[in-house]
């Protein structure tokens, strides 16, 4: 009898997992297949596999796929670079007691909006802007240095949204290193680099990849951070994307087929890195 | 809060909401927690189609907040309006919903007028219903990029004019042409809508941006718009960034990243009347014009008061100068330009001397050119 309430619990994931997730895609899918959508009124319509066909002849289109690849694996790096030291502080050198502020502190800026932190960054980096006032004040620059607009700010801006993708699960496996194996390790003579190479990073290896992961695809369908922060050579694939759902003159098949594209690419991605950590997991400290 | 079980007698205590509970009362309950939850929600649409209803899609500022109250509390129908941010989204977002229509009145600029009626979005206007009609300037009521087939297509408004826009204490001396935004010295500080900057290209380069011309000859409009692209992805280095609404160019020219700019939004006429160093021109080379219209939609489920509506707008007086100061654009009434202050004219008008070399978009030549300049414009964006 009691099966069931656990049932019909279940049943509302599901369903909105069929709803949001697998729904939206099966439109795309068909909306990709049509020559125009919407059609013409009264006009029937007919299927094609031009939308498709134009990611390879089109302008520009395949650039800004590897643009938008390189971009992902940039921010990727980027994050693990600077997420790891700081998961790594929270959980191996704060106190237990006080790590739940310190990581409370770390994702506040995560509370707000996506788009209001890239406004933030507008005012920091633009010609007007906070870092420009503060460099002239400081009599190191007498014109403003062109920040914004480029693809530095853009990394700057897709770092900052996807941080978090990065940070927690790196967290989460510092968090779980046994501490007696870093001690062990140091009354056996390993010193600072050698603990950390041989005993930390081997051991919190899943981290990283799932983090590696998570960020990677995270950042390659980033949208706020190019549009509002990128310059007119700094075109990513979402960008593209929106600007096809957006064009006048019903590109709508075109924004479906390149959205699946850019799913496709991203799930390749995600498989190769995959295939990599089973390895990475393998490792144990000699 | 506890729950009341359905086989509850008088004289038990009635027990909290359990997840034990047998399979039929929890449909149930969930039925009548779903019934509970969506009542408000049909209660509201009901009441509100009861009082009438008008559903306006709109650029911000087209339907100024005072005459909107004004035409709600004398009509007794609501008006709501649905801000739209350019031609593009709207008219998707209104293709998508052509089939049943939400939308009684919607905002058509005049170049993009023939893909609003080719996609059967917008019908006829039936003027004898308009009895304020006449109080529109002859220039606009009268013109023929707002007639198909002979019927005039929506009411004018407001009209905008592509401009250079150039802050005054980095730009010198003041432009006088398109050319200006091609000058090295400017080097990404520029901005500009890719597609209307397209048409200025062609005005500087001596080609025909109504496309009028090249209606017997589709291959030349096909070589002037190929010619202006590719002088744009040449000088794509000059350029800090695409904007492709008021807001992104307010904020690229007050931020200091853009000293140049060609624009029809309404933003150099905030900038200018707040005081801050822009001025803008219309180049030696001339400008396109663009008129915005309010049509009625096809199909439209208000359409009595979306008529209703439309009259109300030309005949209240002081309507012109609300407009103007909401919207940022000259309206296209008799009245443009009464009740408004001599800096304001300066900001938002076009200077006497500069109207002859204004050119308005034509229906005609509008088939040909959407293709190529939609084209031109994905080009120039990857290019």
């Amino acid at each position: 009898v009691r099966r069931w309430p656990r049932l019909i619990f279940l049943a509302v994931p599901l369903l909105w997992v069929a709803a949001a997730h697998v729904g939206p895609l099966i439109a795309m899918a068909r909306i990709s297949a049509f020559a125009t959508y919407p059609g013409p009124p009264g006009a029937a319509a007919t299927w094609s596999a031009a939308a498709y066909a134009a990611f390879l002849h089109g302008p520009g289109y395949r650039a800004s796929l590897l643009h938008s690849l390189a971009l992902a694996t940039a921010t990727t790096a980027v994050s693990l670079l600077l997420a790891y030291p700081l998961a790594y502080h929270v959980a191996l050198r704060v106190a237990p007691a006080r790590r739940g502020r310190r990581l409370m502190l770390l994702v506040a800026p995560f509370w707000t909006s996506e788009v209001l932190r890239m406004f933030a960054i507008v005012l920091l980096l633009a010609n007007r802007g906070a870092l420009n006032a503060l460099l002239r004040w400081a009599g190191l620059t007498r014109s403003p240095i062109p920040l914004l607009y480029g693809t530095g700010a853009v990394l700057a801006g897709v770092v900052y949204t996807v941080l978090l993708s990065m940070l927690l699960p790196l967290y989460a496996a510092l968090d779980q290193l046994p501490p007696d194996l870093l001690e062990a390790a140091s009354d056996l003579g390993a010193g600072a680099w050698s603990r950390f190479w041989r005993v930390t990073l081997p051991l919190t290896a899943r981290g990283v990849a799932s983090g590696t992961i998570l960020t990677f695809l995270a950042s390659l369908g980033v949208f706020a951070a190019p549009a509002l922060l990128g310059g007119a050579g700094t075109p990513t694939f979402a960008t593209t994307i929106v600007d096809l759902f957006g064009a006048a003159s019903g590109r709508w098949p075109m924004g479906a087929a390149f959205g699946f594209i850019l799913l496709l690419a991203g799930t390749a991605c995600a498989v190769g890195l995959a295939a990599l950590a089973p390895g990475l997991r393998r490792t144990r400290p000699t | 809060m506890r729950i009341e079980p359905e086989d509850h007698t008088p004289g038990e205590t009635a027990v909290p909401l359990s997840l034990d509970a047998s399979p039929r009362l929890v449909t149930r309950r969930a039925a009548l927690v779903g019934a509970a939850l969506t009542a408000p929600c049909i209660l509201r649409a009901r009441s509100a189609s009861a009082a009438g209803v008008l559903n306006v899609t709109a650029y911000d500022g087209f339907v100024p907040p005072d005459f909107r109250k004004q035409f709600e509390s004398a009509a007794g129908t609501e008006v709501r309006v649905r801000l739209a941010a350019s031609q593009a989204p709207e008219l998707t977002l209104l293709v998508a919903e052509r089939d049943h229509p939400l939308t009684d009145i919607c905002t058509v600029v005049g170049s993009r007028l023939h893909q609003f009626v080719d996609n059967g979005i917008i019908e006829p206007l039936d003027t004898s219903r308009l009895n304020n009609w006449s109080r529109i300037n002859p220039l606009y009521s009268e013109a023929d990029w707002n007639r198909v087939n002979g019927a005039i297509m929506g009411v004018p408004l407001v009209v905008g004019a592509d401009v250079l826009v150039y802050q005054t204490q980095e730009v010198t001396p003041p432009p006088d042409s398109w050319g200006a935004m091609f000058d090295p010295k400017y080097k990404r500080r520029v901005t500009y809508d890719i597609e209307d900057f397209l048409l200025c290209t062609m005005l500087l380069r001596g080609a025909d941006p109504t496309f009028v011309s090249y209606l017997a000859n589709p291959a030349a409009a096909a070589r002037a718009v190929d010619a202006a692209r590719d002088l744009l992805i040449r000088h794509k280095s000059q350029v800090v960034r695409f904007f492709d609404e008021g807001s992104e160019l307010e904020q690229l020219l007050t931020g200091g990243d853009a000293v140049l700019a060609q624009t029809y939004a309404s933003t150099p006429a905030k900038l200018i009347l707040a005081g801050l160093p822009f001025r803008r021109v219309i180049p030696k080379e001339g400008s396109m014009a663009f008129v915005y219209t309010f049509a009625v939609v096809q199909g439209a489920p208000h359409r009595d008061a979306a008529y209703r509506f439309l009259d109300a707008m030309l005949a209240t007086p002081g309507l012109s100068a609300a407009l103007t100061r909401s919207a940022g654009y000259m309206t296209s009434f008799k009245e443009s330009g009464a009740g408004l202050t001599e800096v304001e004219k300066a900001a938002y008008g076009v200077p006497d001397d500069a109207l002859g070399r204004i050119r308005f978009a034509s229906y005609q030549g509008q088939a040909l050119s959407s293709a190529l300049i939609d084209r031109a414009v994905e080009q120039v964006k990857a290019g």
